[in-house]
């Protein structure tokens, strides 16, 4: 697998994957930033402005991006900041829900869409509530989508014991196959508690490390030096 | 109590670096196996009420189903013996040893009159007087629920392992994730003529770190688990290592190698960098050679010399110097014999040859003996020991098969039985 370290070809190749081709790439068309992807699926375009490695030496540069994301709104139906991984941590998601601004993150193993953009018309809306309206369903949606991810971990959880526990179903079913298989049908009892047993008796059965072990005679003869 | 009730119901316990193994002697070859860590609940989480958890410390295989987000996991999952010791203090971490031990003990103790198993339990050869002290005042808590232990003994790790492989006179170099120790075994450990360095599995995984961070994949570098399966499928042990970068250099088909981690997209491959999977083993067993500099001069920490408990770990010794000074502080008539057999245990020796390498690359036992050649010391038998992960525990419960009911603890010794119940 070659990989690919230039952020625009990591993200133009995600949204490609998601329906979309590139219609232009604006150079250093953002500041700071990378430049500005514009793409569209045939119904709608939006505009990504990438922020590279380099361009983020604190929250001064990532608030002037999201301002200048902003911006685009009124031009695109769809805006989205893509910012490297490692500042993630960074972003205020609720403030990008809040204005409908979209949020990728990503290094050099991919791409992964944290918040989508809210797509829009590009007719402003002339409803004085509208706004209200839309803060109150961006809130419950962040909510719905916190509780969801804790549901969603619980359930991976769960699948993992349960994952576990057939295994070693598995696992003990096929010993007790075996066993049966071994001992002829009248000879066969259950042993109530098979793991606490009497340790072998004469020296043959005894576990290869305690065998011929010249420790066993040293040891056993400590007191009375 | 009689000789034979103890020899039916000796208990071992391991307390490793990552992974604790425990069980009785029926278990027979291999004992259970569950890594050596507690996880702090946040009993308001969700999980932690959906599952009803009345317990503060989660050991044991349920440990999974409670790991939270990864920036809650440093304070709340604790390796209470990550480098081999316990601060005196570190409540947490004694709390995680009581946890797993109240768990292993419970696993086995049968229902109804019972009287108590002669627990053997194996800490490092380094373990200040302390942790000896605290441990049983621990046995004795458990057992205020009922009776798990009857007497009690703790035997360091190295002298564990002579004791599973048959051999009462050796050197045992037992390396784990943060130290190596060398300990002399004669009959009894020497205590005096022990020798640490400070440098185990861990230096070699903040080597591979660096080497993936110059070969481009800094951003997969951060993950220690990452890094280890790296350092363990990629990671090579020189001959000679400037023998080995020019053979890279000549040969750079041969040497390179991709590695795909299971189960994701992720291939590394270190391209023209592929000659630094020598350094990896090397900077184990010596790592004062040049090339080391550059790392060390761009940030990545030197294995410094430092006193934990009453011993001195080295940073930079080479391994074979650090037996060569064991052996010496030993008597000269015992010298000749602690050098005939060399045994080295711990995940930290299971360097492997790739086909094709053989010329260049060697196995840990080869290494050492070349190292100690080049010391003036000939002859010598070095051994990796077998199934490295269970040495301890049966060298537990040999002992606990052995040594007499009646044999009492004493401080001098450090050895005997302490009696719990």
């Amino acid at each position: 697998m070659r990989r690919i370290t230039d952020p625009h070809e990591i993200i133009s190749r995600y949204y490609e994957a998601e329906g979309f081709y590139e219609v232009e790439w604006r150079e250093e068309a953002l500041s700071p930033g990378l430049g500005t992807l514009i793409l569209s699926d045939g119904k709608h375009e939006i505009a990504v402005n990438i922020l590279g490695e380099e361009d983020v030496r604190g929250r001064g540069e990532l608030q002037e991006a999201l301002i200048e994301s902003e911006k685009l709104l009124e031009e695109y139906e769809g805006v989205v900041l893509a910012i490297p991984r490692r500042f993630s941590s960074a972003v205020d998601e609720t403030v990008l829900i809040k204005y409908g601004l979209g949020l990728v993150i990503y290094d050099n193993m991919g791409v992964m869409e944290v918040i989508s953009p809210k797509l829009r018309e590009r007719r402003p809306r002339t409803v004085e509530d509208a706004g209200k309206v839309r803060d109150s369903r961006d809130e419950e949606l962040v909510r719905l989508r916190s509780e969801l991810s804790k549901v969603l971990k619980i359930l991976e959880e769960m699948e993992a014991r349960m994952d576990r526990l057939e295994r070693e179903q598995r696992t003990l079913l096929q010993r007790l196959r075996e066993i049966e298989a071994r001992e002829p049908a009248e000879t066969r009892k259950i042993e109530e508690a098979p793991r606490i047993r009497e340790p072998p008796a004469d020296s043959s059965q005894l576990p290869s490390y305690l065998r011929d072990n010249p420790w066993v005679r040293i040891l056993s003869q400590r007191d009375r030096r | 109590m009689s000789e034979e009730y103890k020899r039916e119901h000796v208990f071992g316990l391991d307390y490793g670096t990552s992974d604790f193994k425990y069980g009785p002697i029926t278990l027979g070859e291999e004992p259970e196996v569950v890594e050596n860590r507690g996880f702090f609940i946040d009993r308001s989480s969700l999980m932690a009420r959906i599952m009803n958890v009345d317990r503060e410390v989660i050991v044991g295989r349920d440990v999974p189903l409670y790991l939270e987000a990864r920036s809650s996991l440093s304070e709340r999952l604790i390796y209470p013996m990550r480098n081999g010791l316990i601060e005196k203090d570190d409540e947490k971490a004694w709390r995680v040893v009581k946890e797993l031990t109240r768990y292993a003990l419970q696993s086995f103790t049968p229902e109804g009159e019972f009287q108590g198993y002669y627990a053997v339990a194996s800490f490092s050869i380094i373990a200040p007087r302390y942790m000896y002290e605290r441990f049983f005042q621990i046995l004795r808590e458990i057992n205020e629920e009922r009776i798990y232990v009857r007497s009690a003994t703790i035997i360091p790790q190295p002298f564990a392992v002579a004791i599973a492989h048959k051999t009462p006179t050796c050197v045992v170099v037992e390396s784990g994730h943060g130290n190596t120790q060398v300990c002399p075994i004669s009959m009894y450990p020497i205590r005096d003529a022990v020798v640490a360095l400070n440098r185990g599995g861990g230096a070699a995984n903040t080597l591979m770190a660096e080497i993936l961070k110059d070969a481009g994949y800094g951003d997969l570098a951060k993950e220690e688990s990452f890094v280890r399966r790296v350092k363990e499928r990629v990671g090579l042990l020189p001959r000679d290592l400037d023998e080995a970068i020019e053979y890279s250099r000549r040969n750079p088909d041969k040497v390179r190698v991709r590695f795909k981690v299971p189960g994701t997209r992720v291939e590394v491959d270190l391209g023209r960098m592929s000659w630094a999977r020598f350094l990896v083993g090397e900077y184990v067993f010596d790592p004062r050679h040049e090339v080391f500099q550059s790392y060390f001069a761009r940030g990545m920490p030197r294995p410094s010399d430092v006193k934990m408990g009453d011993t001195y770990f080295y940073g930079m010794m080479d391994m074979a110097e650090a037996i060569v000074n064991a052996v010496e502080k030993c008597s000269l008539e015992l010298q000749p014999h602690l050098y005939s057999k060399i045994l080295l245990s711990g995940g930290n020796f299971g360097w492997s040859v790739p086909e094709g390498l053989e010329e260049v690359a060697v196995r840990s036992d080869t290494k050492i003996k070349l190292m100690m050649a080049e010391k003036g010391v000939e002859n010598v038998d070095v051994r990796i020991t077998e199934q490295p992960q269970y040495s301890v525990w049966r060298g537990c419960i040999v002992y606990g098969y052995a040594v007499p009911v009646d044999y009492e603890w004493s401080w001098e010794r450090m050895e005997g039985w302490v009696r719990i119940a």
